[in-house]
């Protein structure tokens, strides 16, 4: 439509809303007249053409939820005899092979060499030629514990420790000792959001709907499919003929109301909210890359990622210079089969993350995007059968030209049971924060030191963020 | 099921596409020629104009609207007549005795009809050596949607789909590949809706279907020399999701506070480890194949065919005493499992233990009020709940006829007051709405089988029954969406899957329905490409199969648009409807039906069911 292509008429209505977000709820007015502006400008879809010059600045977050709680321990796995040997002792049936590990070309501080599950050839690549990482251990924290206040129970342990529900939650959160719905993530979109030209659009893309990391304060999500151009709009403002019209204002009118009932309120605003978004989403994305070809099709993780790269290569025309994205793949809650089930998932992982960096190399951007895992918890090294359990800290991975890669970050545990981190049942204490994880990342993507508290309220629990970086696994 | 959806969305775009054109039609191709034109005061049937025009006879009929927009999974005018004539109380008690319905059964049929349809297309032999043939979850959404649209027990129907919310299995696992599974699973939610919760929790545990979703199927007792120990999946959301909760409660629902101002928790790591324990030893009651009787072999344990597929999904687990962790168990609130009882007797003390904490009825409490009435019920209300869970009246715990009817004619479910409080009320849930909508204008084809398959829906509107992500069900008991509501310290559950996609395809959806008459994705015939498949082209369907909705009555307002918005808002409303959403939708309405009385009256059902006022449930 001309009139949101329009840089000066864009001004114009953000001082008409007096600097308001428009990701953000309430400015039922500006949702109004972008409707309007919608059915009035159906027939007229001009050229696309770019909002902003082009931009070096650009950056974006990529963050993937691996749902129910990989067994990381054996997807980064130590192959120097002695730790493996302990490794083995610990997980019994379920330890991996050594000679079937993939071999990482990485020795740490203790001589300790690293192989990857064998299922993950296109994320030892990566690792191997220095664009992907892997933080050991980390985990949500309140405070640093150890073992024996665990036991005495004079620890200050994250609430529904073990439990889905809760870890899956604080990852997202960062607030092990609350039940917030708001997340780091939105809250970095909250900070960063005015570095965009375009605040019309929220810079916090999901493709799992509504989700936790993604909600801020003021801002968040946006949430796309990963079918089609992506955003979804009302089909009949798409239909320009007298009925079309007639049935479409009168679908304004109704959702255009205010409503006193909150209820009715928050279903209002979401219907208005997306669809004005969707107006500026679906002509962005219109002329970019279908990037066919570069994504396996029935690869659930791929065709999001697909559809992730797409939306970064219409990021220009949309007028953003900051993003976060975010996506779920579940099932990795192995309590049954875990042997099994791992080497199918993780192999979708991996296939899926190559195939991405191959797409962000297309478009000269994997130094502007990273791409990181969270997931509930790791699980128990023991075995109960064929499956683990729910446990704590784990191995997460981060991908892009931005990583320090090929280096495992953190402290890598030992495994053997009883040691002083396990807390039984082969459940590991975290030997690093989940928040200094969470810092690195925010601080790459642009969040300033002063701005960390507000980000992540528990870092100075661990971590001076004037000292500079917590990990080091990012080249700011 | 995937394998349904590339095909489907090309129908819903290619639909789009031909109604564009259509309707451009309508206005410039002589297309009102031979519509007939007819008001309301000609109409045949003038009984519903009686009603509409009597207004203290709305007022009852919303209210009954209202009511049954709680208690059932959809109704139509008579229905609404018919509980205002009855009185709720008698209404439910005439639902409760109606007789049962079989999920399986319906499924059953569906899945031979299928099975035979795939042996004369292709021969017996190559469907049996295909290898790809199996009885998959969508015969089982067949049956459900065929006994959810032509069941009469709506009370019974509308519990077990929200009982599957709280118990939840999900054919998004290998469950996809046992229909009769999830529908004899659905059964023992259904048929222990009004019975007492103990049966329903012990059903649910021993049931194949859980088994295998929480992996206690094939759970062994511990082997400290090797480093295993029993799976802790059941023990734990049996504790969490099914019965008491994370945190000790008060019975109107709020936290039990500590003396440092913290909540307490129910249970420990090591309390799971216990109940671990109790959950082995159950394995697969007898093998089956679906083209092969099995049933004779043995069953071993630790063979690998003790899984979905090949094992029995219709009994309950057996238990292998050798494989069940011997010795004492310490469940919750210091009570033993003494050593030396068998496997299902420690089985059933646990549940006892669980059954009895203090904790059910308010947990299980509010969540149904959250599923059946409203988001943010009041400690008063869930604390009568509770009070009615504890104790029927007759001194029985956990009568679930009891408790489903003391929050259905509960004052805070019933009162006209709380129609008006601005944060009352709660989102009705997709698959009700799409149930509603059919049910209210009895959805039917000339083939009489109502098969929907449902994974367009699905799709664009994030549910479908037995089709949740995860065991945390389709959304969170406790999720607040951003805004108004969040500001408010309250909670919107439902809100968790309307998303920037769903809640537009949500419109985009009731408006293919009608506006492109395409209600439900019903198929009936075999593919003719895919072995083992049914026929998912549109162009092949059987036209017998394709759903019309009676819009007769609404027909006969056409000529007094104010009049057939009254309707909806009793059928839809439930008098919710308010007088300006009134305005505009009969305002476009007697423009559209200018030209088209048909399209006009579907224009106005669309914009009714769109709207703030239907999409909230007050």
């Amino acid at each position: 439509m001309s009139s949101k292509n329009n840089h000066i008429r864009r001004i114009d209505r953000r001082k008409f809303l007096g600097q308001a977000s428009c990701a953000a709820l309430g400015s039922a007015t500006f949702f109004n007249s972008v409707l309007n502006l919608g059915l009035m400008n159906a027939l007229a879809k001009p050229a696309m053409q770019p909002l902003l010059p082009a931009t070096e600045n650009y950056k974006a977050l990529v963050c993937i939820l691996l749902a129910g709680g990989n067994d990381s321990f054996n997807m980064l796995v130590p192959v120097t005899p002695d730790p493996y040997a302990a490794y083995a002792a610990s997980r019994s049936n379920l330890a991996l092979q050594q000679n079937i590990l993939l071999p990482l070309n990485y020795t740490d501080g203790n001589g300790h060499q690293y192989g990857l599950h064998p299922a993950m050839p296109e994320v030892q690549q990566l690792f191997n030629s220095g664009q992907a990482a892997f933080v050991a251990n980390v985990g949500t924290l309140i405070n640093n514990v150890t073992k024996q206040e665990v036991l005495a129970g004079t620890a200050q342990l994250p609430l529904g420790l073990l439990s889905h529900a809760d870890q899956i939650r604080q990852w997202q959160t960062s607030l092990p000792q609350e039940r917030t719905s708001k997340g780091w993530g939105g809250r970095i979109a909250d900070i960063l959001q005015t570095l965009n030209d375009n605040t019309d659009v929220s810079m916090s893309i999901s493709l799992a709907g509504v989700n936790t990391f993604q909600t801020g304060n003021q801002i968040v999500e946006y949430a796309i499919q990963n079918t089609e151009n992506g955003s979804v709009g009302i089909a009949m403002f798409d239909e320009n003929d007298p009925f079309n019209n007639l049935l479409g204002n009168a679908a304004q009118s109704l959702l255009e109301q205010q409503y006193s009932d909150i209820f009715k309120q928050t279903y209002r605003d979401k219907v208005i909210n997306s669809q004005a978004q969707h107006e500026f989403f679906s002509e962005a994305i219109a002329g970019v890359d279908p990037f066919d070809g570069f994504f396996t099709q029935g690869n659930p993780v791929s065709k999001d990622l697909q559809m992730v790269a797409r939306s970064i290569a219409a990021a220009e025309t949309l007028g953003h210079t900051r993003q976060t994205y975010f996506l779920t793949f579940g099932g990795w809650d192995h309590h049954d089969e875990v042997l099994n089930n791992q080497q199918a998932m993780l192999a979708l992982v991996s296939q899926a993350l190559g195939e991405f960096n191959n797409a962000l190399t297309q478009l000269q951007m994997t130094d502007k995007v990273t791409t990181f895992t969270i997931s509930d918890f790791a699980r128990t090294l023991t075995s109960n059968g064929n499956g683990t359990d729910h446990a704590w800290g784990g191995n997460t991975l981060v991908m892009g030209g931005a990583v320090n890669g090929g280096q495992v970050y953190g402290n890598f545990p030992d495994l053997t049971l009883n040691s002083d981190l396990e807390v039984g049942g082969g459940i590991l204490i975290p030997t690093t924060a989940a928040d200094l994880y969470f810092a690195e990342l925010a601080l790459w993507l642009g969040v300033q030191p002063g701005d960390m508290q507000y980000v992540l309220p528990n870092l100075s629990n661990f971590f001076d963020i004037a000292n500079g970086q917590p990990l080091g696994f990012l080249n700011l | 099921m995937k394998r349904f959806l590339p095909f489907l969305s090309l129908v819903l775009c290619g639909a789009y596409t031909t109604h564009g054109q259509t309707a451009s039609d309508y206005f410039g191709a002589g297309r009102i020629n031979g519509v007939q034109v007819s008001s309301s005061s000609q109409a045949q049937n003038t009984n519903h104009q009686s009603t509409i025009n009597g207004a203290g006879m709305d007022a009852h009929l919303k209210d009954a609207s209202r009511f049954l927009g709680q208690a059932t999974m959809g109704y139509d005018y008579n229905d609404i007549q018919t509980a205002s004539e009855s009185g709720f109380d008698t209404w439910i008690d005439n639902q409760v005795a109606l007789p049962l319905m079989s999920f399986k059964d319906t499924t059953e049929m569906v899945w031979n009809h299928f099975m035979q349809a795939y042996f004369d297309t292709w021969g017996e032999e190559e469907v049996v050596n295909s290898g790809g043939v199996f009885p998959l979850s969508i015969y089982y959404r067949m049956g459900w949607w065929n006994n959810t649209l032509k069941g009469d027990d709506q009370l019974r129907q509308r519990m077990a789909f929200a009982l599957s919310e709280i118990f939840v299995i999900s054919e998004k696992s290998q469950l996809e590949l046992s229909a009769l599974g999830l529908a004899d699973y659905y059964d023992k939610l259904y048929q222990n809706a009004f019975g007492n919760f103990r049966d329903l929790l012990e059903a649910v545990t021993l049931h194949p279907s859980m088994g295998f979703y929480l992996s206690h199927l094939n759970n062994e007792r511990s082997n400290p020399d090797e480093n295993i120990r029993p799976d802790e999946n059941y023990a734990r959301e049996v504790m969490q999701l099914f019965t008491i909760g994370l945190f000790e409660l008060n019975q109107d629902g709020s936290l039990v506070i500590d003396a440092n101002g913290n909540p307490i928790p129910t249970y420990d790591n090591s309390d799971i480890g216990e109940f671990a324990k109790v959950f082995t030893g159950l394995g697969p009651a007898e093998y089956y194949w679906h083209f092969e009787d099995f049933s004779f072999v043995p069953v071993q344990w630790g063979d690998p065919n003790n899984t979905v597929p090949t094992i029995n999904m219709v009994l309950p687990m057996q238990m292998f005493e050798e494989w069940h962790e011997p010795g004492e168990k310490f469940l919750l609130n210091d009570q033993v499992i003494p050593a030396e009882q068998t496997g299902l007797e420690d089985i059933s003390d646990a549940l006892d233990n669980l059954f009895n904490h203090p904790n059910v009825g308010p947990f299980i409490g509010k969540q149904l009020i959250q599923r059946l009435v409203k988001s943010n019920p009041t400690p008063a209300y869930i604390e009568r709940i509770s009070e009615v869970f504890a104790d029927n009246g007759n001194g029985v715990r956990g009568d679930m006829r009891a408790v489903v009817k003391a929050i259905l004619l509960d004052p805070e479910a019933r009162d006209c007051e709380w129609i008006a409080f601005d944060a009352s009320g709660k989102m009705r849930e997709p698959m009700v709405r799409y149930t509603q909508t059919m049910r209210a204008f009895n959805a039917h084809n000339e083939s009489e089988k109502l098969w929907n398959i449902a994974a367009l829906f699905e799709f664009a509107c994030k549910q479908h029954v037995l089709s949740s992500p995860s065991v945390f069900n389709f959304f969170l008991p406790s999720h607040a969406p951003h805004g108004p509501i969040f500001d408010a310290g309250l909670v919107a559950p439902e809100f968790e899957i309307l998303t920037s996609a769903s809640a537009m395809n949500y419109i985009n959806m009731v408006y293919f329905w009608f506006l492109a008459d395409y209600y439900m994705e019903v198929t009936t015939l075999p593919s003719q490409v895919a072995i083992g498949f049914p026929e998912s082209n549109i162009e092949m369907l059987d036209p017998d199969d394709l759903v019309s909705l009676d819009l007769t009555e609404e027909l006969a307002l056409a000529g007094q648009m104010s009049d057939l918005l009254d309707r909806l808002d009793i059928l839809l409303t439930g008098g919710n409807l308010s007088d300006e959403s009134k305005q505009v939708i009969a305002e476009t309405a007697n423009t559209l039906a200018l030209f088209d009385q048909t399209i006009a009256v579907k224009s106005a059902i669309f914009l009714t069911l769109i709207s703030p006022d239907y999409v909230i449930q007050k």
